[in-house]
């Protein structure tokens, strides 16, 4: 423990403090740059450019053309029983996703990000998941480029570093936000950032389940937003319940189908067209699993991704926009030549609250609940259609633009010494233990509560309270335990505190929703209820307790409203006509 | 899964692996300047480290190197390990 016991800290000060570098924090720095803002800083915690999801985007991005039918389009993302968060959208936000997705492609373009274009030069689209229209970049090139407009725009970037905490005005929770503490996973340098104003732009939290890329998203923004009593939201919203090869994580998914992959069961059979009649099996993400999930419940497990009728050109295709995932096919003796050799067993991957689902609580000026305090991209509480890449893009922009203004008229910060000891104590707690549990074993306790298909596919009331049970079990028993032995297991350590802590947030809002939507279903209340259940849930620390409540979707004032009324879910339906059962 | 070799030979102590890494799981040896894989359960398999090598000494497998449950038991055609007596 020698690494720990001379722990250095400094004091970072700056005007706009940006934590997180993925596409929503680069936008949000470089956005606060551009309305003014002199001194901006961005932390993030490995190497810029290299250490968020964003790097691992497989070459995809949704965008609505100003030559593009608008209202077809929010109608498409509003309005769809099988996607589009279950008809709970933000009318406000998604106008302003539909209006100002375009430009944000342009300011990309304008940094270097390379886009596919055609003979022409116009912006390439190919018709992927859902038969939307999406632009296509360069897999990691995208962040490589944006990381360099950081670096080379008077951006002050400090990196390794994870944030842990939130310092607030008198170092009490509910206040204004005035800064952030945190510490270098490498070196164990304990770090206080005194900010006028703070972009929470840190992602979601993946819980280092299966899938590439994400393993680095383990919830601080949520945890630190929480324990300042900040609001937060929607956490049963994970739509983007994503799939992946059992025998090796990939992205690309989206070019997979948009070259025509198809879904077979064990028997061989194509299933989607019976789940989504409409999309197939361009069906949404949780469309996917929980059709998937059915077939395993009527015994017709595994479910593989058929992409052996592929074309050479098909293939080079996945080469330029997808080089990752071509990369680890051949690797795994998939993919050979220009050709896919066999059929790939594929699953749900647990994606927790990744490129969609709840967070912290914004208004459309990426304000939360606490003045100073903003948040974007996958730590914001995310709506139908306004997520993943383009809902980092659009909320970073917004969260850089009004987070620059906020600074500029507020008063000085000032940082309270009692509270940067408190966190700094609960930050390396870890490290003063002489024994204890390393953060492994809790992880992988933490994901067999929350990966078992009945739990967060197709749950049921008494699963999802087991599942609570044994998320307070480890929280009360196992995380005080903790212990780190150098600062990369220090980093490990408050990682695993973040995701019991996100676990609880999810399972405890799945529980409270009694009603069936994307990507929260429930056999037990297995209608989509429109009558009752247009709300969203809400979430917040209180009395020391995890107070959840729900709010009315104000519908009544919406241009275009959805059906008040009450279906089974799609899943349920097509359970039935497959002879499946289920209840 | 995840890194399996980094060709000491080949490599030129450029330090991009150990800096690139999302997962910090290479870092570079203090007298000799050579990365190692410091912590190789923290691979996500994600290649970077193998892209981004100018000399291509790097070599990554796509298979997982910590245990993940599967959200089904391959095996048990219709059931997870939640359903099982006693499980919990």
């Amino acid at each position: 423990m020698s690494a720990l016991e001379h722990i250095k800290s400094r004091v970072l000060e700056t005007g706009v403090l940006v934590v997180g570098g993925g596409l929503a924090g680069a936008f949000a720095a470089l956005k606060a740059k551009e309305a003014g803002s002199d001194n901006v800083m961005l932390v993030t915690k490995g190497k810029l450019g290299k250490d968020s999801i964003s790097t691992f985007g497989a070459g995809v991005f949704r965008a609505t053309f100003p030559e593009d039918d608008k209202e077809a389009d929010f109608r498409k993302y509003a309005l769809s029983k099988s996607y589009g968060a279950g008809l709970l959208y933000h009318e406000e936000w998604l106008n302003i996703f539909l209006d100002e997705d375009y430009e944000r492609i342009l300011d990309m373009e304008r940094w270097g990000v390379k886009w596919e274009k055609t003979a022409d030069g116009k912006f390439e689209r190919k018709a992927a998941r859902r038969k939307i229209l999406m632009c296509m970049f360069h897999g990691p090139q995208m962040m490589k480029a944006m990381a360099k407009k950081v670096r080379t725009s008077d951006i002050e970037v400090v990196e390794n570093t994870v944030i842990t905490d939130l310092l607030t005005k008198n170092g009490k929770p509910g206040e204004r936000v005035m800064g952030a503490v945190g510490f270098n996973g490498r070196t164990g340098e304990f770090n206080a950032f005194k900010a006028k104003a703070t972009i929470m732009a840190a992602g979601g939290c993946g819980f280092k389940a299966r899938f590439a890329g994400h393993r680095f998203q383990t919830g601080e923004a949520y945890a630190a937003a929480y324990r300042v009593q900040a609001e937060l939201g929607q956490f049963e919203m994970g739509e983007i319940l994503h799939t992946t090869s059992t025998q090796f994580d990939t992205q690309g998914l989206n070019m997979f189908l948009a070259l025509g992959g198809k879904f077979v069961n064990s028997r061989g059979e194509r299933f989607m067209p019976d789940y989504d009649p409409e999309l197939e099996d361009y069906s949404s993400m949780p469309g996917v699993s929980e059709a998937a999930a059915m077939e395993v419940r009527g015994g017709r497990g595994p479910i593989y991704l058929d992409m052996t009728h592929f074309t050479p050109e098909d293939v080079q295709k996945l080469r330029t926009v997808v080089p990752i995932p071509t990369k680890i096919m051949e690797r795994a003796g998939v993919m050979v030549g220009d050709k896919i050799m066999k059929k790939m067993e594929w699953a749900p991957a647990f994606y927790g609250t990744i490129a969609m689902c709840g967070g912290i609580l914004t208004n459309t000026k990426c304000e939360t609940s606490l003045p100073g305090f903003y948040a974007c991209g996958d730590a914001m509480a995310r709506y139908g259609g306004v997520y993943a890449f383009p809902g980092a893009a659009i909320s970073g922009a917004r969260a850089g633009r009004f987070a620059a203004e906020y600074a500029r008229d507020s008063e000085e910060p000032e940082i309270d010494e009692g509270q940067v000891e408190r966190l700094k104590k609960f930050a390396f707690a870890p490290s003063e233990r002489e024994i204890g549990i390393e953060p492994d074993h809790i992880i992988i306790e933490l994901l067999e509560a929350l990966v078992p298909y009945e739990v967060t596919i197709i749950s049921r009331g008494d699963r999802l309270e087991k599942a609570i049970r044994e998320v307070e079990r480890i929280r009360d028993e196992e995380v005080p335990l903790l212990y780190a032995t150098d600062p990369h297991y220090l980093r490990l350590a408050n990682e695993t505190k973040s995701m019991v802590l996100v676990a609880e947030m999810y399972l405890r809002s799945r529980l409270l929703r009694k009603d069936s939507r994307t990507s929260c279903v429930r056999e037990d209340y297995p209608y989509t209820d429109n009558i009752n259940w247009l709300k969203w849930t809400r979430l917040k620390k209180e009395n020391g307790k995890m107070k959840l409540w729900t709010v009315d979707i104000p519908v009544d004032k919406y241009k275009i409203k959805p059906e008040r009324e009450r279906y089974l879910y799609p899943v349920f339906e097509a359970a039935k006509k497959r002879g499946i059962e289920w209840g | 899964m995840g890194i399996r070799k980094i060709d000491l030979v080949l490599c030129t102590e450029c330090g991009i692996c150990a800096d690139t890494c999302p997962m910090d799981v290479i870092r570079m040896d203090e007298e000799t300047n050579k990365p190692f894989i410091a912590y190789l359960r923290d691979c996500q398999s994600c290649f970077l480290c193998e892209m981004d090598c100018p000399v291509e000494a790097i070599y990554v497998t796509p298979e997982r190197e910590r245990r993940i449950p599967l959200p089904w038991c391959r095996y048990i055609a219709h059931k997870s390990i939640f359903s099982l007596p006693g499980m919990m």
